[in-house]
């Protein structure tokens, strides 16, 4: 069921695993992605907490570090595999825009 | 110290908890300031109006039971803290937060991630519905073995029964209703509609049926309770009244103490003495009432002899006269040696009437003559086979072993066991005789109990 939900990748599951190609804290990442997005995208600290949790879960980010009730989390070989392949489907669909817009 | 302090009800489902909010943020406005919730409760304090935002959310990785701040919702929390939303209250899965930045993130940010947990929370409080529904109906089938005139012949068991299958409809009617908000708010998410978790009708209409099963069940308790003179449960059920009772008289108080300036500097302490004084005086004034009217003889005054009633409301007596058995053993003209204990039993239910009978001689004498018999008075057909049949199954009787014969046109069956024991089955309209005995009653005897019970 949950990799079902990450067969494509909402906006703040895309930029959550992006803000973690380097080891961050959970609570700030909330800052470092309006920060990537220049405040476009926000991530609410629920919908944060609970992607993080179903990430964890499914092996797409790792545990770092705790530091009290703080932790650290970072991308595993399978998250970027998963932030790849949404990459490339990305990719096609701007190609494919591409395409059919030029032709016009 | 100010401890001006107001306590509201306010119920709402899991999928509702946007007018909780809302209700939360006019509060404050209003110069009141939640301080905690327990279940429906919220205790506000008194603070200057301030316009503040409250988010409501559920937090699905908490029990049921936990409350406050706790192992599991800390990190939840400190999040929310992360992004300037302060920690209010947590019961449950439901954990409440304010904030008064207006530009703060909300919470949840991912509609179709958030009404996945809404769903989930709710899916699963009906299945735990349901378990209990389960129960009741497994329940249900025990107390079916016991058979079917078990069942009928006492208000007691029929109405748990009836409470049970009033569950379940009940159950089946909130899941119906619960997946028609579902669907609507899936196409919603779809659609990328904005939508809101608003009270809806569906929920209303469902806890208008709990109020109005659990109100019609313990009324009709009550009331039977009262009529068959079962006292101990007509008290116990009026002890529970002073529940309503005091969430009423709660809600009262706390509405004089908003608009009412006598009311205002009223501390918590004194609060809580006056509703419990309310309380307990009105409880009391209805117990008060109840054994009145019990002293000045205006209850049930059919029973005459030293009455017991079991817990099934069954009312048994010990009859100190003949006149509380429908036939005697000196009515068909047995005369009676020494002392004999005589007692009658009643069941309350008006579906099947189970009267049970018996005469039989004090101490162990078995040479002694005895009667020993039970009455089932019925209307319904199907009813009325089905106790022809339980008390043929529960006499071993085999109708092709019985001797039959017709007394003023009804049908009496009669064996003998090897210990010469006597059983009759008489079928008369609407009734059935069960009776058991050591005399073998010749024809005469037998009009004569035809003659008592026509």
């Amino acid at each position: 069921m949950a990799r079902e939900k990450f067969q494509t990748l909402t906006e703040q599951m895309f930029y959550i695993l992006i803000a973690l190609l380097d080891e961050c804290c959970g609570v700030d990442i909330m800052e470092k992605v309006e920060r990537i997005t220049n405040g476009r995208v926000s991530v609410g600290p629920g919908t944060l907490y609970s992607l993080l949790n179903s990430f964890e879960k499914e092996g797409m980010i790792e545990e770092t570090m705790v530091n009290g009730r703080k932790r650290s989390y970072k991308i595993t070989v399978s998250g970027r595999e998963l932030l790849e392949s949404e990459f490339q489907r990305l990719k096609l669909l701007i190609a494919d825009y591409q395409e059919i817009n030029n032709r016009k | 110290m100010n401890r001006e302090l107001q306590i509201r009800f306010y119920n709402c489902q899991l999928n509702e908890l946007d007018s909780l909010k809302e209700y939360l943020e006019k509060k404050a406005a209003q110069g009141w300031m939640l301080e905690k919730r327990k279940g429906s409760i919220c205790y506000f304090r008194k603070c200057k109006p301030k316009k503040v935002k409250f988010s409501v959310e559920i937090f699905d990785k908490a029990s049921e039971f936990m409350v406050d701040y706790n192992a599991t919702n800390e990190e939840y929390i400190e999040y929310c803290k992360a992004a300037g939303w302060n920690f209010v209250s947590a019961e449950g899965k439901v954990q409440i937060f304010y904030t008064e930045d207006k530009s703060a993130i909300p919470i949840e940010t991912d509609p179709q991630q958030k009404f996945e947990t809404v769903h989930k929370s709710i899916f699963k409080q009906y299945i735990k519905n349901w378990f209990i529904g389960i129960i009741l109906g497994l329940l249900y089938l025990i107390k079916l073995s016991d058979g079917i005139v078990e069942i009928f012949s006492s208000y007691m068991s029929f109405s748990i029964i009836l409470l049970g299958i009033s569950m379940v409809i009940l159950n089946t009617f909130q899941v119906i209703i619960y997946y028609r908000w579902f669907h609507k708010i899936k196409e919603k998410i779809k659609n990328g509609e904005e939508f809101y978790y608003y009270k809806n009708l569906g929920s209303l209409v469902s806890k208008i049926m709990v109020a109005c099963i659990g109100t019609a069940w313990f009324v009709g308790v009550l009331v039977v309770s009262y009529l068959s003179g079962d006292k101990v449960l007509m008290f116990i059920l009026l002890i529970f009244v002073s529940v309503p009772i005091f969430l009423f008289g709660s809600s009262i108080l706390s509405v004089l103490t908003q608009k009412n300036g006598i009311m205002k500097e009223m501390k918590q302490t004194i609060y809580y003495k006056v509703i419990i004084i309310i309380t307990f005086a009105v409880t009391g004034g209805i117990i008060i009432f109840f054994i009145a009217v019990e002293f000045f003889g205006l209850g049930n005054k059919n029973i005459k002899n030293t009455k017991y009633i079991d817990t099934d409301g069954t009312i048994s007596w010990e009859a100190k006269h003949n006149d509380s058995l429908i036939f005697t053993l000196e009515d068909m003209g047995i005369k009676l040696q020494g002392e004999y204990n005589k007692n009658a039993e009643k069941g309350d239910s008006f579906i099947i009437s189970k009267e049970n009978y018996y005469e039989e001689p004090l101490g162990e004498d078995t040479e002694k003559d005895y009667l020993a018999y039970t009455i089932y008075r019925v209307k319904n057909k199907w009813l009325y086979d089905k106790v022809v049949k339980e008390v043929t199954k529960d006499n071993e009787f085999d109708f092709n072993k019985l001797e039959m014969i017709h007394i003023q046109g009804y049908k009496v069956y009669h064996t003998e066991d090897a210990m010469h024991y006597h059983s009759y089955l008489l079928l008369m309209d609407n009734l059935v005789l069960d009776l058991q005995t050591n005399l073998k009653l010749n024809e005469k005897q037998l009009q004569i109990v035809i003659n008592k019970l026509d």
